[in-house]
């Protein structure tokens, strides 16, 4: 485990060399930064004097150094439209996007889970049809649409709850919904065709000719195996159900991460797209880890 | 690391889990009352406020550095004079004013104007935020200011303004966001980026609450010099930048009025009962940016008036708008100094004189005429859309077009660098109500690296217009300049612009103003 572990860390350094290379990169591709700073009638002279003021007229590795040193601190420079410190301005809208992401996260497990062991049983029934049919649908959704067609129904029609914005908990349950879609689709397809892997396992006849019930051979027995790459994919998708609900945020104006990013990249507000990027990458990185870590856990047959 | 010696610890890590998540959700969205969340977009009817919902924020509170976006701005600072919209100036914070000769300006101040912080409103604060806004050219509003010479406080309610030239546009200046009038002494103190948090001005309507980006509270300022001039104790204006979103929480009664709501959803908005669509009529005009400079086919007169007659501009304000908008060959719409029917609501629309005019200038279809297209994504109204159905218009007259879609930033970028190609499409408003500001772009000294014309009698007509008092004589020579600019077409116009705004019916009445900024005072509460 502890080797593991350094040998986790040893990773980490230059996948977040790469990453702060990229999210630099793109930005430094993204164009120059004072034109749209300055009015149209800025001279040349002007432009020029702000470039050097901001140190854009260094070769590209010396400010790719400086960012890299400064973001190493967490400084990933002042928002020219927050007038705050950038990285603080997103880890302001992290707990926002963190309740929301988990609540995904809870929706997708509590729909997929039963639907899946449902499916697995009653295999090639309609049932069986109509549950495999609905998560491909589910899962080739568009976050937008979904989103978009909830609140025609649920917000406009029946008016069960609020279109958008925040603050209270049902403010999240459209949001929640349209996010998790993807992941309950995926997750249940995963439970299912586990299942049926599991229910054909000879330890699972053992059992049964034991004559355990049918109830306990599959919760007890059958369950706790086919769920262990779910945690797999708890891992995968839980920073992106935090960091990367950038249009689901953008429909129901849900002032978390996704949409800061969203405005930020409109107004090129590039310390808060760098930023929050680096905040989303590592996010994805300590996730992973967690994953891998958790999956050996349960899965002895996994060794470090 | 010890390993699970059980089956049973499986089942329970997943309990654990699930127990985790579910705890975290809640724990985190339980204790959202307390304002982990400042914003809330569903805001809570309440007889007294007003909701509007906005696509955009604001670029900044610093009046002087805001762009063109007046909503949230014009409620909380108050200007000089104020213009209303049959074009007469009327005195606001100057209870008098008059122009003592060519150069000079003189304003008489309201007595006992307050700022929200309960300091006095003088002519110290005029002069301070003249001042800055001219020695600051760094400040998106200065060049407008440009002819500002010296500001005067002649005694604490007395203010002279001193132009370098004769200044024709002086109040034309003054009645929009770069004339806020700001506290020295609060800007002072707090500085820049404080002020644009916690903003102060001496308007109807104070700033309790401003989250960037996602909401402002404003609330009625009880000191106001006018007195109680508004129906509405509070105004939240919450940032929205989804169309449906907007119209949704409009017809669910989430917002009484909402902006840019595009054609695709008025159907919806006037068919549910309560809300309705309001046009209104505004100074923007879409038209195509023309690169004339000598290494483009477009630097030919015959062929930028062939790409005129190609384009179909009654066609587009009906397709795309249901008729709203008007087809129009110049950019000064009505109740405009120098306003010319001759070339408003009329276009040029003939496919086979655009041939031979094309013919003329040599192309033919051996040898067609190619030229680039730029068009911006998401910057007016159905833009994309628009610039696909004029390039259908351009092919159909023989026209090759290669389109280059620019997201906003990009093509804010490729405009400014003038890296433009042939055409270009845009659209400006004319936020000072005066021919000066979009013709003066056609004056060679202005944009000629980016713009490629020249032509010395609109020079001429431009220069003088902008140094002569006389507005009947500069009425003249804008109309003389109009007529040149819509047979040499530097910009091809295409229609003028209306606005669109959705709004609750049962709870407010609206007439939308040609400035497009919505003054929560206007706005009365329905019976």
């Amino acid at each position: 485990m502890k080797r593991y572990l350094i040998r986790y860390t040893f990773q980490f350094v230059p996948v977040l060399l790469i990453i702060s290379l990229i999210v630099f990169g793109l930005v430094y591709m993204a164009g120059d930064p004072v034109q749209l700073m300055l009015p149209d009638s800025a001279t040349p002279e002007e432009v020029a004097s702000l470039r050097e003021t901001l140190g854009l007229n260094r070769p590209f590795w010396v400010q790719y150094g400086v960012f890299l040193k400064n973001a190493l601190t967490g400084d990933f420079g002042v928002s020219f439209r927050y007038h705050a410190d950038a990285m603080s301005v997103v880890l302001d809208r992290l707990p926002a996007s963190l309740a929301l992401g988990l609540l995904a996260m809870l929706f997708a497990l509590s729909v997929s889970i039963p639907l899946g062991i449902w499916s697995a049983l009653h295999r090639n029934t309609g049932v069986d049809l109509l549950i495999t049919g609905a998560s491909v649908a589910c899962k080739a959704m568009p976050t937008f649409w979904l989103g978009l067609m909830l609140i025609l129904i649920f917000s406009v029609t029946l008016q069960i709850f609020p279109v958008s914005g925040s603050g209270t908990i049902s403010h999240m349950i459209l949001p929640a919904i349209a996010l998790g879609g993807g992941t309950a689709a995926e997750i249940t397809r995963l439970v299912r065709s586990n299942m049926l892997e599991t229910l054909g396992q000879d330890y699972i006849r053992t059992a049964r000719a034991k004559g355990l019930g049918e109830g306990a051979v599959i919760y007890r027995h059958a369950l706790k195996n086919c769920l262990n790459p779910v945690i797999t994919i708890i891992t995968v998708q839980l920073p992106f159900l935090i960091g990367g609900s950038l249009i689901t945020e953008t429909v129901f104006a849900y002032p978390g991460v996704g949409q800061l990013l969203v405005q930020a990249v409109n107004a090129r507000d590039m310390s808060i797209v760098q930023a929050g990027v680096f905040l989303i990458a590592i996010l994805v990185i300590v996730m992973n880890m967690i994953g891998d870590i958790l999956y050996r856990t349960v899965d002895k047959r996994i060794k470090y | 690391m010890s390993r699970p010696t059980t089956g049973k610890t499986h089942g329970d890590f997943l309990h654990a889990i699930a127990a985790m998540v579910m705890m975290t959700a809640f724990g985190l969205t339980g204790s959202t009352g307390a304002g982990m969340f400042d914003a809330s977009a569903a805001v809570a009817q309440e007889v007294d406020t007003l909701r509007i919902g906005m696509r955009r924020g604001l670029l900044t509170f610093d009046p002087h550095n805001n762009g063109a976006y007046g909503t949230p701005l014009m409620n909380v600072f108050d200007t000089l004079v104020r213009r209303t919209d049959n074009g007469e100036f009327v005195p606001h914070l100057a209870k008098s004013f008059e122009q003592k000769d060519d150069y000079t300006w003189e304003f008489v101040l309201h007595q006992g104007v307050k700022f929200h912080d309960g300091s006095e409103l003088t002519a110290r604060d005029v002069k301070f935020t003249l001042d800055r806004v001219v020695g600051d050219n760094r400040l998106i509003e200065s060049p407008r200011f440009a002819t500002i010479k010296e500001v005067k406080v002649l005694d604490p309610y007395t203010v002279q303004i001193v132009t370098n030239v004769p200044d024709p546009v002086m109040l034309n200046r003054l009645i929009r966001m770069g004339g806020s009038i700001m506290p020295e002494k609060y800007f002072n103190e707090v500085g820049v980026d404080n002020f644009t948090q916690r903003p102060i001005g001496s308007g109807p309507y104070k700033v309790v609450q401003y989250n960037v980006d996602q909401q402002i509270v404003l609330e009625k300022f009880k000191d106001y010099f006018k007195g109680d001039v508004s129906d509405w104790d509070k105004a939240v204006l919450t940032i929205l930048p989804e169309a449906s979103t907007r119209v949704n929480e409009l017809i669910t009664g989430g917002m009484d009025l909402v902006d840019e709501v595009p054609p695709s959803e008025w159907a919806r908005v006037n068919g549910n009962d309560g809300t309705r669509i309001v046009p209104g009529d505004s100074t923007q005009v879409i038209l195509l940016m023309v690169n004339s400079n000598e290494q483009f086919p477009t630097s030919d007169v015959r062929v930028r008036q062939a790409i005129d007659y190609a384009i179909d501009d009654k066609l587009i304000v009906d397709k795309f708008f249901q008729g709203m908008g008007t087809p129009t060959r110049t950019h000064i719409t009505p109740g405009i100094t120098g306003f010319n029917e001759e070339y408003y609501d009329t276009y040029l629309y003939d496919l086979e004189k655009a041939k031979a005019l094309l013919a003329e200038a040599g192309y033919d279809a051996s040898n067609p005429l190619s030229l680039t297209l730029q068009v911006p994504k998401g910057r007016y109204l159905l833009d994309s859309e628009l610039g696909q159905l004029i390039g259908a218009m351009l092919q159909l007259a023989g026209i090759q077009v290669n389109f280059e879609f620019l997201e906003n930033s990009k093509y804010v970028e490729v405009r400014n660098n003038n890296n433009n190609k042939e055409l270009m499409l845009a659209g400006y408003g004319n936020s000072m109500f005066d021919p000066f500001l979009p013709l003066n772009a056609l004056n060679s000294k202005t944009y000629f690296e980016r713009l490629g014309y020249r032509n010395e009698r609109v020079d001429k007509l431009l220069d003088e217009a902008e140094a002569t008092i006389d507005q009947e004589a500069r009425a003249g020579m804008y109309r003389e300049a109009q007529a040149i600019l819509a047979d040499e077409l530097p910009f091809i116009y295409i229609y003028a612009e209306q606005y669109f705004t959705g709004i609750n019916t049962n709870r407010i009445e609206f007439a939308p103003p040609s400035s497009k900024d919505v003054l929560i005072e206007d706005m009365v509460k329905a019976e």
